[in-house]
């Protein structure tokens, strides 16, 4: 991904819109799933979005101390989002969602890796290429839920028995 | 790994063993690392963790018909322990040791769900398995990070993780 002609306040903009998209869209798909594992694996996701909006909040605040840190309303980089796929929490309803969260984290992937040129501090570098990787392990991680979505979701959902936590 | 031997009552309060001392582990790590992701990454493990040992709890009720379940001190079947020899060991190491006793998990309930002729349990037995093996995963790409960067378990500036 070539961002060398887009400014880097801009880019971390997009960045951080991006994390609290991702992190809504997972929040919200916990909510309607019932598989008590899935749920908590999205409330992982959601909170491994936080942490990496965090970064990038403190990244813009160090580098651009006087611009006032505000989220366009649509961003300039055509990266792929994660979009609400229906309100049934159906199975179609939650692969769709899944499928989208896929691309996204492999764009969000590639785009920390292309950031890391933008900076000199090697620190910097460093913390961007590790949220790089960390979206692939989201990206891992969706996938081999999605796999085994349609296989389990009978049984997962009806784990009632099971009394995992306060919620059955 | 050939469980043969064992019945399947032993093999559930292995396996429960076994959970509660992955969790209790992870929980300590994440107690003593530094690196803010890695932290909470480990809280995960420990919480997916403490899941899995509640529903082999249920199971192993179901199956024997028990209120209270007495866990052995020492696993009778030799499953492999995430190793912490010392204090000082490095997280690479650690994270290694844990990388093999998720492997171990996964393939003891993958032999564990044939177990079972309810379908239910066999799933949820292939879930487990499946989780684990997200959970080798995960291990792995923390313990590359660990050789490949430096200063991988220091506060790295500006990186405060977590809602």
């Amino acid at each position: 991904m070539d961002l060398r002609k887009y400014r880097l306040d801009e880019l971390l903009l997009v960045g951080i819109k991006n994390e609290i998209e991702s992190e809504k869209v997972y929040r919200e798909v916990s909510e309607r799933v019932k598989d008590p594992f899935f749920k908590n694996r999205l409330e992982f996701l959601a909170n491994e979005e936080r942490g990496h909006r965090n970064f990038l909040e403190n990244l813009f605040e160090k580098n651009f101390p006087k611009h006032p840190l505000k989220l366009p309303e649509n961003s300039i980089i055509p990266l792929p989002e994660i979009r609400m796929h229906g309100e049934s929490g159906t199975m179609r309803d939650v692969v769709a969602i899944m499928d989208d969260a896929m691309k996204a984290e492999t764009a969000a992937s590639d785009f920390y890796t292309s950031m890391m040129d933008l900076f000199e501090d090697e620190k910097t570098k460093q913390v961007l290429k590790y949220l790089a990787l960390m979206e692939k392990d989201h990206y891992a991680i969706l996938k081999m839920e999605r796999d085994q979505l349609a296989e389990v979701e009978d049984v997962m959902e009806d784990l009632s028995y099971i009394q995992l936590d306060g919620r059955y | 790994m050939n469980m043969e031997k064992y019945d399947t009552k032993t093999l559930l309060l292995a396996g429960i063993r076994s959970e509660v001392d992955a969790a209790r582990t992870y929980s300590e790590l994440a107690e003593k690392v530094k690196n803010a992701f890695l932290k909470e990454r480990l809280k995960f493990l420990a919480s997916e963790e403490e899941k899995h040992r509640k529903s082999l709890e249920a199971i192993f009720r179901m199956q024997f018909e028990c209120d209270s379940i007495e866990l052995p001190e020492k696993s009778d079947v030799p499953l492999p322990e995430i190793e912490i020899k010392s204090e000082n060991d490095p997280i690479s190491f650690v994270l290694e040791s844990a990388m093999k006793a998720e492997k171990a998990a996964e393939e003891f309930y993958t032999s564990l769900a044939e177990r079972f002729e309810d379908k239910k349990i066999r799933t949820l037995m292939e879930v487990l398995a499946g989780m684990e093996n997200t959970h080798y995963l995960i291990l792995k790409a923390e313990y590359e990070n660990a050789l490949k960067f430096e200063e991988y378990d220091t506060v790295w500036p500006m990186m405060h993780a977590g809602p």
